[in-house]
C-alpha cells in the first residue's frame, strides 16, 4: 500500500465573518463596534473573524485602538485586512497576521454607488410600502456584472446535503436539485438558485460579491448571507412569507447600509402587469 | 451473494439494538442464513436482547485478535437455526476493533454462506460506528419522530455517502432505508410529535418501517425476546411488515392511525 503523506500544504478558502469599520464619528465609533459585536455574539464564538479596515481613509481613531477594543470584546481575531501599506505601522505591536488586500474593483464601484446614493438630491426609495422592499433600487446598484465575463458552469447539487456536510462552489453558482439539511452550509462565491427545500445555512457571495443573490423555491433556511451580510430565522420565520419562491438580495439604504431583503417572488405578477 | 446491512442511528437510544434484534430474527425467520454482530464494544446488549448472554464465551473482538476461530464465538439462536450472534466485547477496549479484522470476519462470514450480515452500530460517529457502516451494502437508519434524532439520522446519512466503502470507491451507493421508532400516531397527528410524512421529507429517503411505540419493545428487552416474536402486538407485526417490505413484498404502512389501515387500502396498497 502507497504510504500517505502525513503533511502536505493545501489552499484553502474558509469562510470568515469580516468586522467591516469604516469612516464615520470618532466618538461613537466605539460605542457602536461593541454594540455590532454583542449582537453578532453567538456567530463570532463559532467562527473565524478577521477585522477589516480596507473601507477606512481617515486616522481620527488609531488602527491600533481599534483593535484593542475588538480585542477586548473578546473576539479573538485571526488577522486585520488593510486597503495599503500606511496602517501597518500602527499594528505592528500586535502578533496578527496583516494582510494588505485592496478593495476589488467591484466595490470601488460599490462605493460609487453608494456615493450617489448618498447624495442629497437623489430620490429616496418609495416610502409609500416601508415594508416591500424596492426592488429598482437593488438593480441600480448591480455595477460589476458586465465585468465577471464568461464564468464557471454551476455547481448542480443532485444528490442531498446532509448536516454537518458543506459544500463549496468556489467562484461558481449553485443550483440545488436535492434538499439540503439543517446543520448543512451551501457556500457560493456565485449566487444560488435553489428548487428543494433549504434547511440549512446558505451563503451566497462567499468571496464578496454584493450583486449575488439567493432564489429559492422553498426556503427553510437557518441562516441566509450575500456578500457577509447575515440574517438569521426563527422556526417559521419563513413561512410567514406565504411559504413560496422567494429571492434574497442585498441593497443599501439611503444611509449606505447594506441591508439584507427577502421578498417572495409572484410568478403571476409579470403576467398581470400586461 | 451475503449482503451486508448496517442498522445505525447517530443518536442513542433510538431502538438500534431492538430493530436489529428483530430485523435479524425476522430475516432468519424467512429462511435467510442471518448474522447479527454488535459493534458497540464495551457496551454488549444485543446478545441480552436476544437472550444468549449466557452462552457468548467467545467475542467480536476475540476473533479479530485470533484468539478464537469465528466458528467458536457464533452463538446460534435458541429458536432459530438461521440466526447466528458475535457478541461484542464486554472488556476489551474499543480500539481493538480494526478495519482488516473487521474485512476478515465478514469475508469469513461470506464464505460460510451467510445471506445477511447484520451491523449493530453504537451510537456516535466515532470507529465502532465508522467501521459498522464501513462495509454496508445497505443501511437501516433508525430515528424516533423526534428533531435531534431526525438530524442526527441525517447526519449519519451524510457519512454513510462520504466514508463507506461503496462511496469511496465510486460503486453504486449504499441502498438507504428510513425505519421510524416509538410512533404515536395520535401524538403526530395533533402535531406533538413530528409525523412520518416531516420525518422522511427531513430525511428524503425511503420508509422501510414505522414501529408503533408499545409497552411490549420494554417487555421483550427484559425477557431476552427479539419484539418481532411477541405475537399479535403491533410493534411484531411492524417489524414483520419491515422485514417483508426489506425483501421486496408490498405492504401498505400499518399503525399510522393507531390502528391497521383499512381492509381495501391492504387490498389495493392505497
Amino acid at each position: 500500500m502507497k504510504r500517505r503523506r502525513q503533511a502536505v500544504i493545501k489552499g484553502s478558502s474558509l469562510p470568515a465573518l469580516r468586522i467591516v469599520v469604516r469612516d464615520g464619528d470618532a466618538h461613537s465609533l466605539r460605542t457602536e463596534l461593541l454594540e455590532t459585536i454583542d449582537n453578532a455574539r453567538p456567530l463570532l464564538a463559532e467562527a473565524i473573524a478577521v477585522l477589516d479596515l480596507r473601507e477606512r481613509l481617515a486616522s481620527d481613531v488609531d488602527a491600533h485602538d481599534i483593535v484593542t477594543a475588538v480585542r477586548d470584546a473578546g473576539v479573538r481575531l485571526a488577522a486585520v485586512l488593510i486597503g495599503d501599506s500606511g496602517q501597518r505601522d500602527a499594528l505592528a505591536e500586535f502578533s496578527l497576521p496583516v494582510i494588505e488586500a485592496p478593495l476589488s474593483t467591484r466595490d470601488a464601484l460599490r462605493d460609487a454607488a453608494l456615493g450617489e446614493r448618498a447624495a442629497p438630491d437623489q430620490p429616496d426609495p418609495p416610502a409609500d410600502d416601508p415594508s416591500e422592499d424596492t426592488s429598482p433600487a437593488s438593480a441600480s446598484q448591480r455595477p460589476g456584472e458586465s465585468s465577471s465575463g464568461p464564468g464557471l458552469a454551476p455547481v448542480y447539487l443532485t444528490k442531498p446535503l446532509r448536516s454537518g456536510q458543506r459544500l463549496y462552489a468556489q467562484g461558481r453558482d449553485i443550483v440545488v436539485a436535492a434538499p439540503t439539511s439543517r446543520g448543512s452550509e451551501l457556500i457560493a462565491d456565485g449566487s444560488i438558485y435553489a428548487f428543494s427545500p433549504i434547511r440549512g445555512r446558505v451563503l451566497a457571495g462567499a468571496g464578496g460579491d454584493t450583486s449575488a443573490c439567493i432564489v429559492a423555491t422553498d426556503l427553510d433556511a437557518e441562516l441566509v448571507a450575500v456578500a457577509g451580510v447575515y440574517r438569521t430565522f426563527e422556526a417559521d420565520e419563513l413561512k410567514a412569507h406565504g411559504g413560496g419562491p422567494v429571492s434574497v438580495t442585498l441593497w443599501l439604504d439611503a444611509d449606505g447600509n447594506e441591508r439584507l431583503t427577502l421578498a417572495a417572488l409572484a410568478p403571476s405578477s409579470s403576467t398581470q402587469r400586461r | 451473494m451475503t449482503r451486508v446491512v448496517v442498522v445505525t442511528s447517530g443518536k442513542g437510544g433510538v431502538g438500534k439494538t431492538t430493530t436489529s434484534a428483530s430485523f435479524a430474527s425476522g430475516l432468519a425467520m424467512r429462511g435467510k442464513k442471518t448474522a447479527v454482530i454488535d459493534f458497540d464494544i464495551g457496551l454488549r446488549n444485543l446478545d441480552l436482547i436476544l437472550g444468549c448472554e449466557r452462552r457468548v464465551v467467545y467475542d467480536f473482538i476475540n476473533v479479530i485478535q485470533g484468539d478464537a476461530k469465528l466458528s467458536q464465538a457464533l452463538v446460534r439462536d435458541k429458536r432459530n437455526d438461521n440466526l447466528s450472534i458475535l457478541a461484542a466485547s464486554q472488556t476489551k477496549d474499543k480500539d481493538a476493533l480494526k478495519e482488516d479484522g473487521v474485512k476478515a470476519v465478514f469475508d469469513e462470514l461470506r464464505d460460510m454462506g451467510f445471506d445477511y450480515i447484520v451491523c449493530d452500530s453504537p451510537a456516535g460517529i466515532e470507529t465502532g460506528a465508522l467501521l459498522a457502516l464501513r462495509f454496508a451494502d445497505e443501511a437501516l437508519v433508525v430515528t424516533n419522530p423526534e428533531v435531534s434524532a431526525v438530524r442526527d439520522a441525517d447526519r449519519m446519512l451524510g457519512i454513510i455517502d462520504s466514508k463507506s466503502l461503496r462511496a469511496e470507491q465510486g460503486l453504486e451507493p449504499v441502498k438507504e432505508h428510513l425505519v421510524i421508532t416509538r410512533y404515536v400516531p395520535k401524538r403526530a397527528n395533533k402535531g406533538e410529535m413530528l409525523g412520518h410524512a416531516d420525518v422522511q421529507e427531513l430525511l428524503n429517503i425511503p420508509i422501510l418501517g414505522v414501529i408503533p411505540e408499545s409497552e411490549v419493545v420494554l417487555e421483550c428487552s427484559n425477557q431476552g425476546t427479539p419484539v418481532i416474536l411477541a405475537n399479535g402486538s403491533p410493534a411484531a407485526r411492524a417489524y414483520d411488515d419491515m422485514v417483508a417490505r426489506f425483501l421486496g413484498e408490498d405492504r401498505p404502512l400499518n399503525f399510522l392511525n393507531g390502528e391497521s389501515a383499512p381492509f381495501w387500502k391492504r387490498l389495493f396498497g392505497g
